[in-house]
């Protein structure tokens, strides 16, 4: 019975192993937006040597995909407050319906990360800065 | 990307990492982390927003890699490998919690980081980089040698790998063999006293010979050195306490006084 059980784990160890390989073997082809350069420089700037193209472009996955969930969560929270702007002026037609990455919904993402992002509140950074949505459309 | 026009360019603060880091890594990252955000479907990301997002990049990807390297150094190794990598990125998931314990299970691809890549590379579009870039460093132990680097950094002929601004390497130069041995004179290391140093050594070397003492090739029992008057004949005298040895003119060893003796 043991010995079945060893054999399957093992048999499941080395289908793991290969679906790994595979897949190492299929960053090669893939091009990660951050640039190999770039990670190479950061990493070795923090101690990492390693001279497999692999396992670099593994790590630029892997920050890419972050970047990326971020960014969704970013869209997902500005989707939602424009929503909640034409909810509450339905006649009025939002004049703009760009999706732009602010502060606001950067650091509300970047929360649920574990990162704290703050910033002054009295902050300038755009003109419409410190006001309100609803006066901002105005 | 919002341009900020109305606003004057003194009024921008630096970016909080462009000042440690090199500006050209830090837009170049920078220019990366928009094209995520154009892919995701931003249509324009304001100015300090992109730059937090660009610095929280480059903060994850410095942290995996001391993670990583950390992780090797403590297994005894230099240079990291995937296992390290893996549990780098495992442990910076750590915060939205593990979804699989591959530890436990002993494979890697049983980590919850690891599936997730999988999958993202499997179903996101790629979006290569802007533009390419001119490779400026070191490839790290690549077994290629150097890759596109300027060749007008390096000395040619042997030294490909050796960079300008290095200082000459010191001229080694190799002296007649003197008595069955070799010796090499480091071009920069006293020349002259090195020279007078050997004469005197082989001055005694000659009044040696001329008296007809050699050292024993085996030492049979104890060989004591005599301290003070060995009658005229005794070797190796120590003058002023221990450590400072002079050398006499000759010689002898207790054997041959007990020979003597005898």
């Amino acid at each position: 019975m043991n010995q079945s059980q060893s054999q399957q784990t093992s048999e499941g160890r080395h289908e793991d192993d290969t679906a790994l390989a595979d897949f190492l073997a299929s960053l090669m082809d893939y091009t990660p937006t951050i640039p190999d350069e770039l990670v190479e420089h950061y990493l070795g700037k923090s101690g990492f040597q390693c001279p497999d193209v692999r396992l670099i472009r593994l790590v630029a996955v892997a920050t890419q995909k972050f970047i990326a969930d971020v960014a969704t969560d970013a869209l997902q929270h500005c989707k939602a407050r424009q929503s909640a702007i034409v909810k509450d002026k339905r006649d009025k037609q939002q004049k703009d319906k760009r999706l732009i990455l602010t502060m606001d919904d950067l650091s509300k993402s970047l929360r649920e990360y574990g990162v704290n992002v703050k910033h002054q509140e009295y902050f300038a950074d755009s003109p419409s800065a410190g006001l309100d949505p609803a006066s901002r459309e105005e | 990307m919002r341009s900020n026009r109305n606003r004057p360019l003194a009024a921008i603060p630096p970016p909080s990492t462009a000042s440690t880091e090199s500006d050209y890594a830090f837009t170049l990252t920078r220019i990366a982390v928009a094209q995520i955000c154009d892919s995701i479907g931003f249509t324009a990301a304001e100015a300090p927003a992109l730059r937090t997002l660009t610095d929280v990049a480059v903060r994850y990807l410095r942290s995996i890699a001391k993670s990583a390297a950390d992780s090797a150094n403590s297994a005894g190794r230099t240079q990291s490998q995937l296992v390290d990598t893996v549990a780098a990125m495992d442990e910076l998931s750590s915060v939205s919690g593990f979804a699989e314990a591959w530890r436990a299970t002993g494979s890697l691809l049983n980590s919850g980081a690891v599936k997730n890549l999988v999958s993202f590379s499997k179903y996101s579009e790629e979006i290569p980089f802007a533009k390419p870039l001119p490779r400026k460093v070191f490839s790290i132990g690549r077994g290629k040698g150097l890759l596109n680097v300027d060749s007008n950094e390096y000395i040619g002929g042997e030294g490909k790998h050796i960079p300008k601004w290095l200082p000459v390497m010191p001229v080694i130069e190799k002296e007649e063999e003197r008595g069955g041995k070799r010796k090499e004179i480091w071009g920069f290391c006293g020349k002259n006293e090195e020279m007078g140093r050997e004469m005197k050594l082989e001055k005694k070397d000659m009044e040696w010979e001329g008296k007809g003492i050699e050292l024993p090739l085996k030492r049979g029992g104890k060989v004591r050195f005599k301290i003070g008057n060995g009658g005229g004949v005794v070797g190796v005298c120590r003058r002023g306490g221990i450590g400072k040895r002079v050398l006499c003119e000759s010689w002898i060893c207790e054997e041959q006084n007990q020979k003597k003796s005898l």
